[in-house]
């Protein structure tokens, strides 16, 4: 038996639609700008800052775990109906998936992924120079061709992680582990 | 099991939790490196001897001359030249003896295998000094067609040409060569140079990396006993050495040339259908284009969200920056989100970018002050949220530059001492102001002349570190002047 539709509106339904689509929105923190921060931290050790991010970081993590479940009673009707037609129309432009992998926001969040990406490293690398010094510029990696390596990722991140300071060398390979597991 | 061992039990429990993350935080502050005092400012001690100018003042140069040069191109000839230092063989083995030969005394360096090591490399160096010799350089970097993808490959080999000079004019110096030294030291600022006039912060960092590579090759060369007197080589150098607005002149335009689109909105020619565009690919600067498909549903439905709960905060920054309730209503969401976002970024942008130019003491609290606001502001501003997101450290980036010049200043005091000791029976000057014909530098970092004065028969000259930053920054120079045998 159909379900009754209470004599909405079609801009009503399309609003009820689009509410029920709406995924909560992403943390805004940056995995780079976080790991760097980190890092910086550690130069000067705190037992007391240590534990106040561990405790700050799993606060978070619940936080955005409940958002997530309370997703679909997130207070997002402020909007009016008409300007949300707009935002239908941005789905509707978007040109359809592509068949490459996605990195769910949480997963970029905890860490798990992912390898540098171009847009990704001129920032990092740049923030990372300006903090460390030159020596944290990958070197070229070791081929027998004699010409540098092709393989991008490689030549970014595997010898930048042996050079970075321990704290984040460390990061590095959690994230490698985890990037595994 | 009565109570008393399961309180225990749980007592024992929680604190081994709880000192979890102490231990990972010991094993850290284990691991951290022997970091410079943060507290204190890098000490040389010198010995040198006493040398009066050259005649000609220039004999010595540390850049080529211009009837030298030639017109052309010299990137694709350092690249050419630095094909030849990518072997298995030279990474694994000869690289990392130049770096452990960087850190031996000149006196205990293995002069016959360093002979025969840079001899394998002798037709690179030909090559470098080739290379070096053409006027121009251009790396050809795609910054207008990739913006952040643009990648940099040519910096590492770059760095390991340095290397190698460093290493031959180490060997230069040990044995007593200062010809064939000057030389080589010719092809590395020069090399120095012309990275650093690439078009990003980081080649001019390299580029800095580099000159203070040579620099320390010239402190050695000039504690030789029959060293020439370098004064008016290194003053030559230029001042500054290095073009410090060069290097982040692309730092102001790195969102556009990622994202092209984006020029037509700043022009203000918004439409509808750009401003729905960009505002779903807007997001993906964050995450990178290869780990988020930006096209991916649920992307753009979190976008919508995004977009949803920051219109508000657009409207009212678009009302309190000279727009009428009635155009901020008939703007569309997408565009106002926009015109907030791009509006707010090139403003904070400009802010920070405008004090640049500036000497560093003129511009340090301009810089601070706009950095401190960043840092401060809200993460989900929008109106500041490209610019804590995108924005480099500027103070950081100038003092840099700025410390550059200092090594380069504190080596002419040096050379000054120098030439008062050979004017002056080896005595040290009371004041850099007494050695004749010639002109005290000046702290880039203070705008005052380089600080100096005589403790116990040696001569303190000191660079503070530049305002806000570590102390670790500043050098202080301590020579002694010695007689000749």
């Amino acid at each position: 038996m159909p379900e009754p539709t209470h004599a909405m509106n079609p801009a009503d339904r399309e609003l009820e639609d689009a509410l029920r689509t709406l995924t909560p929105s992403e943390p805004r923190i940056d995995r780079d700008a976080l790991m760097f921060r980190l890092g910086r931290e550690s130069v000067r050790p705190s037992c007391a800052r240590w534990r106040f991010a561990a405790a700050a970081m799993l606060l978070f993590a619940v936080g955005s775990l409940t958002l997530h479940v309370s997703a679909p009673s997130a207070p997002m009707t402020t909007i009016a109906p008409d300007r949300m037609a707009e935002y239908q129309n941005a789905i509707e432009i978007a040109p359809p998936m592509m068949n490459q992998p996605y990195t769910p926001p949480t997963a970029r969040l905890i860490g798990i992924s992912t390898r540098p990406t171009p847009v990704n490293d001129y920032l990092h690398m740049r923030n990372m120079v300006l903090t460390y010094g030159v020596d944290v510029l990958p070197e070229p990696v070791a081929r027998g061709g004699g010409l540098p390596s092709d393989d991008l990722d490689e030549l970014i991140e595997r010898p930048a992680a042996q050079a970075l300071p321990p704290f984040w060398r460390q990061l590095h390979r959690i994230m490698q582990n985890g990037d595994n597991s | 099991m009565n109570v008393r061992s399961s309180f225990f039990t749980a007592l024992f429990v929680s604190a081994l939790m709880l000192s979890a993350p102490m231990i990972l935080c010991a094993q850290v502050a284990l691991q951290t490196p022997d970091a410079p005092d943060e507290d204190q400012p890098q000490r040389v001690v010198l010995t040198v001897y006493p040398a009066a100018p050259s005649k000609p003042a220039l004999r010595y140069a540390l850049l080529h001359e211009v009837i030298d040069q030639k017109p052309g191109n010299a990137a694709l000839a350092y690249e050419r030249a630095v094909s030849q230092l990518n072997g298995e063989q030279y990474v694994k083995d000869t690289d990392a003896l130049f770096r452990q030969w960087s850190e031996i005394p000149l006196a205990d360096l293995p002069l016959e295998e360093m002979k025969q090591a840079l001899g394998r490399y002798s037709n690179v160096m030909e090559q470098l000094e080739f290379a070096s010799l053409y006027e121009s350089c251009d790396w050809q970097t795609t910054i207008r067609e990739h913006g952040f993808h643009t990648l940099l490959l040519h910096l590492s080999p770059m760095r390991q040409a340095a290397r190698l000079l460093s290493a031959q004019i180490r060997y230069d110096i040990a044995v007593g060569d200062f010809d064939q030294a000057i030389r080589h030291l010719r092809i590395g600022f020069t090399l120095a140079k012309q990275v650093s006039q690439g078009q990003t912060l980081i080649e001019g960092l390299v580029g800095i990396s580099i000159s203070a590579l040579m620099l320390e090759r010239v402190r050695e060369l000039i504690q030789q006993p029959s060293a020439p007197n370098l004064y008016w080589p290194i003053t030559d150098l230029g001042q500054p050495f290095l073009d410090p607005r060069q290097s982040v002149s692309w730092e102001r335009w790195w969102l556009y040339a990622t994202l092209p689109k984006l020029k037509d909105a700043r022009k203000g020619k918004y439409s509808v259908e750009l401003c729905r565009e960009l505002m779903v690919q807007l997001p993906s600067i964050e995450g990178g284009w290869s780990n988020i498909d930006q096209r991916e549903p649920s992307l753009t439905l979190q976008t919508t969200g995004v977009a949803v709960a920051l219109y508000p905060q657009a409207k009212q920054y678009l009302l309190a920056h000279g727009r009428t309730a009635e155009q901020v209503e008939a703007m569309p969401v997408a565009e106002a989100l926009l015109t907030t976002l791009l509006e707010g970024y090139e403003t904070q942008r400009d802010d920070l970018f405008k004090w640049y130019s500036l000497p560093y003491w003129q511009a340090a609290d301009g810089m601070r002050r706009i950095d401190d606001q960043l840092k401060q502001s809200d993460e989900m501003a929008m109106d500041t949220f490209l610019a804590r997101f995108l924005l480099p450290s500027l103070q950081a980036a100038r003092s840099s530059y700025v410390s550059l010049e200092q090594q380069i200043a504190l080596a002419r005091c040096v050379e000054m001492i120098r030439q008062y000791a050979a004017e002056n029976d080896g005595r040290l000057p009371a004041s850099l102001a007494d050695v004749r014909d010639a002109a005290v530098p000046i702290d880039s970092a203070t705008g005052q002349p380089i600080a100096y004065r005589v403790e116990n028969d040696r001569a303190i000259i000191e660079a503070p570190a530049p305002k806000y930053r570590p102390k670790s920054k500043g050098f202080v120079y301590e020579v002694r002047a010695a007689k000749r045998d």
